[in-house]
């Protein structure tokens, strides 16, 4: 039997070696701990496989600024005037230039997603077959391949929803993915879930990407975990908080350690051992013993890394801020200004350290 | 005669000491990495590599009837498992024999009417058949018993496994379709502004998601508000002298196209309003053939040099653009030479 992790990136540009960082992090992480002397000794006992599909966010924003500039252009050089019309235009060229702000950057992304039905299309069919794909291709010689898939922020809503429709619509009359009875992946490790706001295509709490038991005979996955960070203010709009699902819901929801003052980032997420602990132990089953995991948590200082002090307050600051003013919301157009609001102050507080 | 027996026993269990029974009997890749030999004589014959191997011509051969019908009756000819599990992995085993009897090419290559993971294995809790009311909970099995019944679940899988090969391949590839139908909408649709998008996406309301046409691009889209440029060529009334070409923003106020099965191609009309850097606007239609290229008539009133009628070549300017600005502008630069300022 082989082992699969599938890794799914959130908001924000990813290219084709986006998961570097994240197989960086796990495997830096797994070499605290006995059972892994090496990355390579990680490596060994499971596969990663990066799940890509912020391409289809660049495609359709780099279509609307190409409309708007060439059709600039073009009426520059034939001397047209668009007259009020080229505001408009100005405001969509600057979809391309990623690089200028995080809105355009990041959370751009959650609307094209929530909003945007081609969009959502687009990414679920990519993400549904790279999935179908990497399972097909591994599944030789009968030997079966037991996967897990770790999301982050966005990405636990496209996976829940594309985890979702694979197991509940023949493709094409093909039901080898159907559940129940055809395909059960062992664990669902979210990072930030976001996947209750921006519910679009089924509730996640009462949808297929729940862990099957008696109750929930069409569950697609035998395990659930929740990781949430305190000061992390995307997780917070209508969090994500099944009950009933013990004991095959983990959920950590008071996440306090500090490595970076960008607390949503996934890498960071990692960095905790009380994050990476239960995945390590998931993926590789046994692999940190009760007492090594105990030691590793309680020898893990709460402010290190690249967080300084200076940083920290204005990020603290700054997040309860945000928090405050979130409350009971439910919106995604909130958290998406939210986001924008706390990416921009943690990079505020990374340039006070 | 009895001591020699003895001694044949155990050179035919082979000079090396066989695997003890453990939970470990349970891991598949602890089973296959062992292999048949590492268990001994008795157990080799049982051994998940060895069955499936013996299998390996007819599964090959896609013969499921008789791959399952093997399974089924092998194991009715065992003792060793007895009770409840006995009855439970018999009567899966037997449902597992019906079910690749019953099943047809075309069944097959999309994985209906057969259960892939009846015989999955959570190793961790560890129980097979879970949820069903025939649940096995393999730590509460004698050692022995324990190993037949994982070993003939793990054959069962993989066999399973290599039924459902051909129909995730299917899978696969129809998702792999699909995403190459968006490539080719992306590619030559005319252009949809964002407000564009908005409109056709209110216009087609909620959508469930039933199949995976569902998940496709549109096969009909509105043209809303529309910006584009185009040439337009007018004063045919007094004859060919008095044609004159006029550079115009164009703007389709409303429209519909529709686009063939593969989304390479699409038609449609639109109205159209175009607006030259002087004079009023001209009103009319237009037709749209395909990606590039659209025509159009309108009517354009005073007392100017553009009054009257006059034709419209359209281009989904920022598409063509990028795909052949030279060819366009090449095209721009004759049709200016032809016509007179």
């Amino acid at each position: 039997m082989s082992r699969v992790l599938f890794l799914i990136h959130g908001m924000g540009v990813h290219g084709t070696d986006w998961a570097q960082e994240v197989t960086d992090k796990l495997g830096e992480v797994a070499t605290r701990y006995d059972r892994f002397p090496s990355l390579e000794a990680l490596q060994e006992a499971v596969e990663f496989v990066p799940i890509t599909y912020d391409h289809v966010f660049k495609g359709q924003l780099q279509r609307w600024a190409d409309a708007a500039d060439n059709l600039r252009e073009f009426t520059r050089e034939n001397e047209i005037d668009l007259g009020r019309g080229a505001v408009l235009f100005d405001w969509i060229a600057g979809a391309s230039k990623e690089e200028e702000n995080f809105f355009w950057s990041h959370t751009i992304d959650v609307i094209l997603y929530h909003y945007v039905r081609e969009v959502q299309s687009q990414v679920r069919l990519h993400v549904m077959h790279q999935i179908a794909d990497a399972l097909a291709a591994r599944e030789t010689n009968g030997r079966r391949v037991e996967s897990s898939v770790l999301a982050h922020s966005l990405g636990t809503a496209v996976a829940h929803d594309s985890l979702h429709i694979l197991g509940t619509v023949p493709l094409d009359g093909n039901e080898s993915f159907l559940t129940p009875g055809n395909q059960l992946f062992e664990s669902f490790i979210t990072l930030a879930n976001v996947s209750r706001v921006l519910q679009t295509v089924a509730n996640p709490h009462e949808s297929i990407v729940v862990p099957r038991s008696a109750s929930r005979p069409r569950g697609y996955v035998r395990r659930y975990y929740n990781f949430r960070h305190a000061l992390d203010p995307i997780p917070a709009f209508w969090p994500f908080g099944p009950s009933g699902w013990a004991p095959k819901l983990v959920s950590d929801l008071g996440l306090d350690f500090l490595r970076d003052v960008n607390v949503h980032g996934f890498a960071h997420y990692l960095d905790g051992p009380r994050v990476h602990i239960p995945i390590l132990n998931e993926v590789v089953p046994g692999a940190i013993p009760d007492d090594e995991a105990a030691a590793a948590i309680a020898g893990y200082p709460t402010v290190g890394g690249s967080a300084c002090a200076d940083g920290v307050a204005e990020l603290v600051e700054s997040a309860r801020k945000i928090l405050a003013t979130i409350g009971s919301s439910k919106d995604p157009k909130r958290l998406v200004t939210a986001g924008a609001e706390f990416l921009a102050a943690a990079e505020s507080a990374a340039d006070a350290c | 005669m009895r001591a020699s027996l003895f001694v044949l026993l155990l050179v035919s269990s082979g000079a090396h000491a066989q695997v003890g029974f453990s939970a470990e009997d349970c891991n598949p890749d602890t089973v296959y990495a062992r292999g048949p030999s590492a268990y001994g004589a008795e157990w080799a014959s049982l051994h998940p590599a060895r069955v499936v191997g013996s299998l390996q011509d007819d599964i090959e051969a896609g013969r499921w009837g008789p791959v399952g019908a093997a399974l089924a009756d092998n194991f009715r000819r065992s003792a060793r498992v007895r009770g409840p599990a006995r009855r439970s992995l018999q009567s899966h085993l037997d449902t597992l024999a019906t079910e690749l009897a019953e099943v047809g090419l075309e069944a097959m290559m999309d994985g209906r009417g057969v259960m892939r993971d009846r015989f999955a294995y959570d190793a961790r809790d560890p129980v097979l058949f879970e949820f069903t009311p025939s649940e096995i909970q393999t730590s509460g099995l004698d050692p022995a018993v324990r190993r037949e019944v994982c070993w003939r679940a793990l054959v069962a899988d993989n066999v399973l496994i290599q039924f459902f090969g051909p129909a995730r391949n299917n899978a696969a590839s129809a998702l792999r379709d699909a995403i190459a139908l968006w490539d080719e909408f992306n590619e030559t649709n005319y252009s949809l502004y964002p407000w564009e998008v908005a409109v056709n996406q209110f216009l087609a309301g909620s959508q469930k998601i039933r199949s995976l046409d569902d998940l496709t691009p549109p096969a009909t889209q509105l043209v809303f508000l529309h910006p584009g440029v185009a040439l337009e060529a007018g004063g045919f009334g007094a004859g060919l002298d008095s044609l004159r070409r006029f550079d115009v923003l164009t703007l389709e106020p409303i429209g519909i196209l529709w686009y063939n099965d593969e989304r390479s191609s699409y038609m449609g009309v639109s109205a159209v309003v175009t607006i030259p850097t002087s004079g009023g606007p001209g009103i009319g239609g237009m037709v749209h053939f395909g990606r590039a290229v659209q025509v159009g008539a309108v009517v354009r009133g005073g007392s100017g040099p553009e009054r009257g009628a006059s034709i419209v070549l359209s281009t989904d300017v920022f598409k063509l653009i990028q795909r052949t600005p030279s060819a366009f502008r090449e095209r721009i630069a004759d049709l200016r030479d032809a016509l007179p300022d």
